[in-house]
């Protein structure tokens, strides 16, 4: 039963994420870029999901994760003169490390309270990016292009920002985002996190430490989140504070919360949707926050479970 | 030690008149927060807004009238009531749908806080605009002068504040209220009206948000992105005072008030909010009750 | 069987929670011995349910030792006394209601088979199940509590009986030592009690099996070992005869 569901899941993921290869030689440059951009902050979504869909535990500051990600690869290039690669890692590490701190003293607290703890710690990290300026360029952020060197494919060079390894590169995080998730929920360790989600109390007297596991959902999570970071600033070479602001936590709730909390593949519908909502709203006025936040109110209200959710209650029971 | 003081003595001095006005305007706001919190167990992201159309509308009332004293007046009785209708709106017709679930209430008024920010951006636009004081005069201390507006406004609060407990241990209101925060299934068998107790809690933590709107205007500007600083200042009262307790709430905004002036007058303004985060995330995870506050089961 | 040779797989030495100026477990020393199963009775408010919360670890005690096959486990963590094998049924069902019936049972089977696994693999702590393990196991236990064919259906959709079942399977996937089953036959219709009862038995024969019920009938029909509670106290302890003859137990409790 759970055999067919992880095939029945994996050849879903896999269309879509073969359409999404394909549609780069079709689509014009302009949603070119678009799907690029969907592609790296749909992957911070799925590493958002992670924490909210399956175990249960909302924070309201994951922008810190993914920032120090950023942060540290854009810094690292910048002062240490870090290769790509080398960045990349050194983001990873980091934003381990933070995830791993953070995740010590905010496990302790639970509900409201763990959210207003990840909305302190996240306006902390905010704040320090603005207050040692010197050393962070403050609120307005740095520029890698001059500093990135570039990617060599078959002895050609390629920048970083090329639309092509922008495309394919966001396209490969999105792959292994989506394949770790989903093994991750069909091994034993996903059931723990799921049956968390459900009932804490109980899963702890069927005789699991559910410390553990919550923190280390929160490492994966903050983790992957800050990768993402880290990804975001090689490929659109620029690192800056409102990628650290209290927007850039909530964006992923709703995201997840409007492709459906708990699905593997949600998050990326409800990136997606809301991306070009937000642009069409865009061309229009310059206040689409206005929609941002009816969506918010509405999805809430009347549709809680989200896209995929709604999907699976319906017609895929096997949707991870 | 005596020179220092000699020094920085009128700065301290200002520090700490500067901050407690804040803490007075500070606790105004973050009363509102808590009583929502004690009494509906919900978080409102949106509370900031609160004071922010408070503020707004204290300058449309300056600018309908023309004069700074009866605008201000006009808006005192304006904003808190407009603001409470919006609150009352809000919460029959989305907090109710939701059950008051804390974690859907937390997006729900994520939400709000965006719908009302813009709209406030379409209507009144983007600029920062400055309310002229309703009365003006300077009191003069032998180093400098000192606005006596903003003394008004500590004065103010502070009977704000004072209604607000009258409330709660004189009428009827503020029984039921409290009742409701004891035990909602037991103040509704009971008979206490426990929807519309909700309304007026969400309505009376709005008022309360916007009279400091209202108050604040003349000091600093109005502008469509004010509320989120408040929003999370009010945050750390309510934490640091203990959640939902009225006398932690008070004392908690003097302390985060006073140490803010002085933090920000001999240091950083930014250095000051982000101690001020970190502290109130320690103390939420080492002592979850507050600084002040009684075991919250 | 010599009850003084015997020794005892529980016991508590002067265990007590206080709640404020409420005494609900007042300086107990229980003492529990293999191979038989011991009922606790009760008037309402007697201090059982806190007296298991303590056993179990749900409730931390105000003072007080708890040892368990001679070891300390005061300081043990519901998890960790779990794994040494004391699991607790609760007295609601507290099945997973938005998972299937499978999935709830398999969270309990694989902790046990990886505990199982972690001794005899080469990969030590790093061992994964195989979900054909878990799958195998699951339908074992169901099985066992007469609920098979029930795995794709989802926990909260199954009647109020069946409920009861999942959860004592759920408890038997775990792998005992001492089963606690708080109020099993609370709720149930006549005939469910009567199949839960023997299912009771059909258990005790590998595990031991403590009983808390409100039910005399079941309790002097299953128990070999009574004990009653009084105000967070033992009244009196014995075989079902005993107690049912016992002067003081009669006059604040069975009231007859």
């Amino acid at each position: 039963m759970r055999k067919k569901s992880l095939i029945y899941s994996l050849l879903f993921q896999g269309g879509i994420l073969l359409l999404l290869f394909i549609l780069q030689f079709i689509l014009p440059t302009y949603h070119h870029s678009s799907v690029s951009k969907i592609m790296v902050l749909a992957s911070y979504a799925v590493a958002y999901n992670f924490l909210l869909g399956y175990t249960g535990l909302m924070s309201l500051g994951h922008a810190m994760f993914f920032a120090a990600g950023m942060y540290a690869a854009g810094l690292g290039i910048y002062y240490l003169e870090l290769s790509a690669l080398g960045a990349l890692l050194f983001g990873a590490a980091f934003t381990l490390v933070i995830s791993l701190l953070f995740g010590l003293f905010a496990l302790r607290t639970s509900g409201v309270s763990f959210l207003i703890v990840t909305l302190m710690f996240g306006q902390t990290f905010y704040l320090s990016i603005l207050y040692f300026n010197e050393f962070t360029f403050g609120q307005d952020g740095f520029s890698l292009a001059k500093h990135l060197g570039k990617l060599v494919i078959f002895n050609k060079e390629y920048l970083y920002s090329n639309p092509d390894v922008r495309y394919n590169f966001a396209l490969i995080l999105l792959t292994a985002y989506l394949l770790i998730s989903t093994l991750i929920m069909f091994s034993p360790v996903g059931r723990i996190l799921i049956a968390i989600r459900e009932n804490e109390s109980r899963t702890q007297l069927l005789g699991y430490n559910v410390y553990y596991y919550k923190l280390f959902a929160l490492v994966l999570s903050g983790t992957f989140s800050g990768i993402a970071g880290a990804m975001h600033a090689l490929l659109f070479t620029y690192v800056g504070t409102t990628f650290a602001e209290i927007h850039h936590s909530i964006s992923p709730i709703l995201w997840t919360l409007l492709g459906g909390a708990g699905t593997v593949i949600g998050p990326l519908f409800g990136t997606g949707i809301m991306y070009y909502l937000v642009d069409i709203i865009s061309g229009i006025t310059s206040n689409y926050q206005l929609v941002v936040g009816a969506v918010l109110i509405l999805m809430i209200i009347w549709f809680p479970m989200g896209i995929m959710g709604t999907l699976r209650q319906k017609w895929m029971k096997w949707l991870p | 030690m005596s020179s220092w003081i000699n020094e920085n003595g009128p700065l301290l001095f200002l520090a700490l008149l500067d901050g407690t006005v804040t803490a007075f305007v500070l606790a105004l706001i973050a009363l509102g927060l808590s009583l929502v919190f004690g009494v509906m167990r919900i978080v409102n992201i949106a509370h900031g807004e609160f004071f922010m159309l408070g503020a707004v509308f204290s300058w449309f009332a300056f600018d309908l009238t023309d004069d700074p004293l009866w605008g201000f007046l006009l808006a005192l009785v304006l904003a808190p009531a407009l603001v409470g209708g919006i609150a009352v709106f809000s919460d029959r017709f989305i907090l109710r749908k939701i059950k008051y679930h804390p974690e859907s209430t937390i997006v729900a008024t994520i939400g709000l806080l965006y719908v009302i920010q813009s709209l406030t951006l379409i209507v009144f636009g983007p600029e920062a605009r400055a309310v002229e004081a309703p009365l003006y005069f300077r009191i003069q201390f032998p180093w400098f002068g000192y606005s006596g507006y903003k003394l008004i406004v500590a004065g103010m609060s502070a009977l704000g504040l004072l209604g607000v407990w009258l409330l709660m241990i004189r009428s009827k209101l503020g029984l039921y209220m409290r009742a409701t925060q004891q035990d909602l299934e037991i103040a509704k068998t009971y008979g206490v009206p426990t929807k519309k107790i909700y309304a007026a809690v969400f309505a009376l933590g709005g008022g309360l948000a916007a009279l400091a709107g209202v108050l604040v205007v003349p000091i600093r500007q109005a502008d469509h992105l004010m509320g989120l600083e408040p929003l999370l200042l009010s945050f750390i009262v309510v934490i640091i005072g203990g959640l939902g307790s009225i006398r932690g709430t008070i004392v908690a905004a003097f302390i985060i008030g006073i140490s803010d002036g002085i933090i920000s007058v001999f240091y950083e303004p930014t250095l000051a909010k982000m101690l001020a985060t970190l502290f109130v995330a320690m103390v939420l995870v080492l002592k979850p009750s507050g600084l002040y506050g009684e075991e919250v089961a | 069987m010599d009850e003084m040779a015997a020794v005892e797989l529980l016991s508590t030495h002067g265990l007590t929670r206080q709640y404020g100026g409420l005494i609900a477990v007042n300086e107990v020393d229980f003492k529990l011995y293999p191979d038989r199963i011991h009922a606790i009775i009760g008037p309402n408010g007697a201090g059982k349910t806190t007296l298991v919360s303590l056993i179990c670890g749900r409730t931390a005690p105000s003072s007080g030792r708890i040892s368990f096959k001679g070891n300390d486990i005061t300081g043990l963590s519901s998890a960790k006394r779990v794994q040494a094998g004391i699991v607790y049924t609760f007295q609601v069902t507290s099945v997973f209601s938005n998972l299937s019936c499978y999935e709830n049972v398999a969270l309990s089977v694989q902790r046990n088979l990886r505990a199982q696994q972690k001794g005899t693999s080469l990969l030590g702590k790093w061992s994964m199940v195989s979900e054909a393990d878990i799958e195998q196991a699951v339908s074992k236990y169901l099985l066992e509590v007469g609920l098979e064919g029930v795995e794709a259906q989802i926990a909260g959709t199954l009647p109020y009986g069946h409920q009861k079942l999942l959860e004592v399977a759920m408890s038997l996937a775990a792998g005992p030592k001492l089963l606690i089953l708080d109020e099993p036959t609370q709720g149930l219709a006549e005939a469910e009690i009567e199949n839960l009862t023997q299912l009771i038995q059909e258990i005790s024969k590998s595990v031991n099996v403590l009983l808390i019920e409100h039910n005399m009938e079941v309790v002097f029909n299953l128990a070999d070992h009574v004990t009653v509670m009084d105000n967070g106290s033992i009244l009196a302890e014995g075989t079902p005869t005993e107690i049912e003859n016992n002067h003081a137990v009669q006059a604040s409790y069975l009231g007859n």
